[in-house]
């Protein structure tokens, strides 16, 4: 039994963060699952195509399922940013 | 109360506003406002408090109800039956100074029972540019005139003294009177619907009925944020003004029925006039919160109730007086909407019950283009390219974003056709559009944006300038959801014809495409420019944000779109991992391709484990 956790994991009754596609456990809910995911990071153009003609600094963040390569989280982000973090508590 | 008389009441209620709505639009002469729907009409209780909400640009709904109350303290003991006031002071209440609020008291045998609040973008409001944005004014002295509240019309007549004062201050003061006369217009009609109701019904039941309403409202959206998962959810804007950079932080937490959204962290204010007050950030946090959270609830003060806001002052979000702010609703604010969106969209899909409301961001950015010049009759026009408000939709959690599907903070934009363009200045369209890669790519495809370019055509002055205060050209706005990529970025290109035609270029009578249009093209953003001759003037527009993963998006789908014009062949197979030939998904390649996109990025993994 799990309940939704964003629009790409869910949370088992563990308080286990999983990917909805395979349920592969990434962490527990106290810890960043972010860290647990593979991050690329691509200047948008090279990434989204020619009308995409944004500053070179800018970066598309991607976070997949190490286990099934789902694509979990995108975000727009500038070189160092840090992760946008979302906690839910239930 | 009897369950029947409060719902016809509420009802009722509605139907005012709605018809103050087209009052408004029918009396109003200038395209922004019946074209572009950029206005709103709202009614207030006797103490100002919101009681119900309408449609237009749904971030004036809180600043118009801080409008109405700063009126009963400022002009208290002077108050009377057939008054009307007028405040457009951005550090008081309102957005801008050219979206100018008119506040009417609602009367009923002498005693004050409610109030009736609308405004429109007024054709001009004399700053240093024509048109109300201002990207050359670095503070509010010089954004035009701005008042925090006087009395336009007295028990019934309208104050020459003040009309003609504020008409002497602006452009086409003809036009301006007519935006002030649909304004009063909308007032008159909201104040005689209001009066008949309470004719029917007694002041009584009507006062019950209203504070009920309000409770009511307050009861369900606590009820629905009690439902909704708590957490803390994080979003970031970027967007550029003339090469710099400035971000607005929003971090929106939940805890059983209160929702605090705090946007600590966003840049310092800026020299330019992106920026936006206190109220504005506030009604730009309601924007999407309105239609996202509370569809079915009646927007009203019972809604504002569990909702607290943190905006460091001196930000861009909160700037302090005389920063400039005339760019505020297409700058600051719309960043606001934008990170409020998403951040209540994350909520949303942290929901077993709610996920399938979440959407992406629509249409991240206006480009608030006004025209400004002699027309083709040898007057002079002023006015905004209404494209600005086609939009497009994001894509949602159920489904693909509309193409040129509008906005969340306003319910009710559309633009005008190609020929009341043509009509209204000396201009001609070279093409108009769907834009093809626009829409942020996802399981569920961002709607698209647009592209047009227009052309001097029958301009008595060889052409017409135009001021252009744009941002998200240099990063998009439209942020993505669930994975899902941002719609692409706006794109403003100045094409330079004449002098290519100087160097011998041929000339191209009918180009159909920014390729065909001969002549160097200057990427621009910010600033007044000229449109001359052969010049042409290229906008694209941004599209909406996606949702999921476009490796997982329904590979017919794909090739619909590119069939549509609408998603490349180098996208289709680059971002959705589709082959697509004739229009048709070519199944072998799509699944070797698909196959290898996904083992690419678990490959990225064990790189950087190594
Ligand atoms: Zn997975």
């Amino acid at each position: 039994m799990t309940s939704k956790f964003s629009a790409t994991l869910s949370i088992d009754q563990n308080g286990t963060i999983l990917c909805s596609d395979c349920e592969k456990q990434l962490c527990s809910r106290e810890e960043i699952w972010k860290n647990y995911a593979i991050v690329s990071e691509q200047p948008m153009e090279r990434t989204c195509g020619s009308t995409y003609t944004v500053s070179k600094d800018v970066l598309l963040r991607q976070f997949y399922c190490p286990e099934c390569g789902s694509l979990l989280d995108s975000e727009i982000a500038l070189s160092g940013d840090p992760f946008l973090n979302d906690t839910v508590r239930g | 109360m009897d369950p029947i008389t409060f719902s016809i009441i509420r009802h009722r209620l509605f139907r005012i506003v709605d018809e103050a709505v087209i009052t408004l639009k029918h009396v109003s002469g200038s395209a922004i406002t019946n074209e572009g729907h950029d206005l709103m009409v709202s009614l207030y209780r006797a103490d100002g408090s919101l009681l119900m909400g309408g449609v237009g640009f749904l971030h004036h709904l809180t600043s118009a109800a801080e409008a109405c109350k700063s009126i009963i303290r400022n002009f208290s003991g002077n108050i009377n039956e057939g008054d009307i006031f007028l405040l457009n002071c951005p550090y008081t209440a309102a957005l801008h100074t050219s979206d100018i609020y008119l506040i009417a008291p609602i009367h009923h045998n002498g005693v004050l029972v409610a109030w009736s609040a609308c405004f429109v973008h007024v054709y001009d409001i004399g700053a240093m540019n024509p048109g109300g944005f201002s990207p050359d004014s670095n503070d509010i002295f010089t954004e035009g005139f701005s008042s925090p509240g006087l009395k336009l019309v007295d028990k019934g007549e309208i104050r020459k003294d003040i009309m003609n004062t504020i008409l002497n201050m602006v452009r086409s003061p003809e036009m301006v009177a007519l935006d002030m006369s649909s304004m009063i217009a909308c007032n008159n009609v909201a104040k005689d619907r209001m009066q008949s109701l309470i004719d029917k019904y007694t002041p009584k039941v009507v006062d019950k009925a209203c504070s009920l309403l309000i409770s009511q409202s307050e009861k369900l959206f606590k009820e629905r944020l009690a439902e909704l998962p708590d957490g803390c959810w994080h979003s970031r804007q970027y967007f550029d003004v003339k090469g710099q950079t400035f971000k607005v932080l929003l971090k929106m937490s939940k805890e059983g029925e209160k929702i605090v959204f705090d946007f600590s962290g966003s840049s310092a204010q800026s020299q330019y006039g992106i920026n936006c007050s206190r109220w504005a950030s506030w009604g730009g946090l309601f924007a999407p919160l309105f239609p996202l959270l509370c569809y079915d609830i009646t927007w009203n003060e019972g809604v504002i109730r569990p909702v607290k806001m943190i905006a460091p002052e001196g930000s861009v979000v909160n700037a302090t007086r005389p920063a400039p702010v005339s760019i505020a609703t297409v700058g600051a604010i719309q960043a606001v909407n934008n990170a409020a969106c998403v951040c209540i969209s994350k909520m949303l899909s942290a929901s077993d019950k709610y996920s399938k409301e979440a959407t992406a961001v629509w249409h991240g950015s206006h480009f608030a283009i006004f025209m400004f010049g002699k027309n083709q009759r040898g007057t002079q026009s002023i006015g905004i390219l209404t494209e600005t408000f086609g939009g497009a939709a994001g894509a949602r959690a159920i489904g693909d974003g509309v193409d040129v599907g509008g906005e969340v903070p306003n319910p009710i934009s559309r633009m005008a056709n190609v020929e009341t363009m043509e009509a209204t200045f000396p201009i001609r369209y070279l093409f108009r559009r769907r834009l093809k890669d626009s829409g942020g790519p996802g399981l569920h495809r961002g709607g698209t944006g647009a592209e047009f370019a227009i052309t001097p055509h029958d301009a008595p002055d060889g052409g017409i300038n135009y001021v252009i205060s744009g941002k998200g050209t240099e990063y998009p706005m439209s942020d993505g959801l669930g994975g899902g990529y941002p719609g692409a970025p706006s794109n403003y290109l100045w094409v330079k014809t004449n002098e290519a035609l100087e160097s011998g270029v041929p000339l191209v009578a009918y180009p159909n495409s920014i390729e065909q249009i001969p002549g160097k093209k200057e990427k621009i953003s910010w600033g007044v420019f000229p449109l001359v001759g052969l010049d042409s003037l290229y906008v694209g527009w941004n599209g909406g944000g996606g949702y999921g993963d476009p490796l997982s998006r329904d590979c017919d789908s794909v090739a619909r779109d590119v069939k549509n014009g609408v998603v490349s062949n180098v996208i289709a197979e680059k971002v959705y991992g589709v082959v697509v030939d004739n229009g048709k998904v070519i199944h072998k390649e799509t699944n070797f391709l698909r196959k290898k996109l996904k083992r690419e990025r678990l490959e990225m993994g064990k790189i950087n484990d190594i």
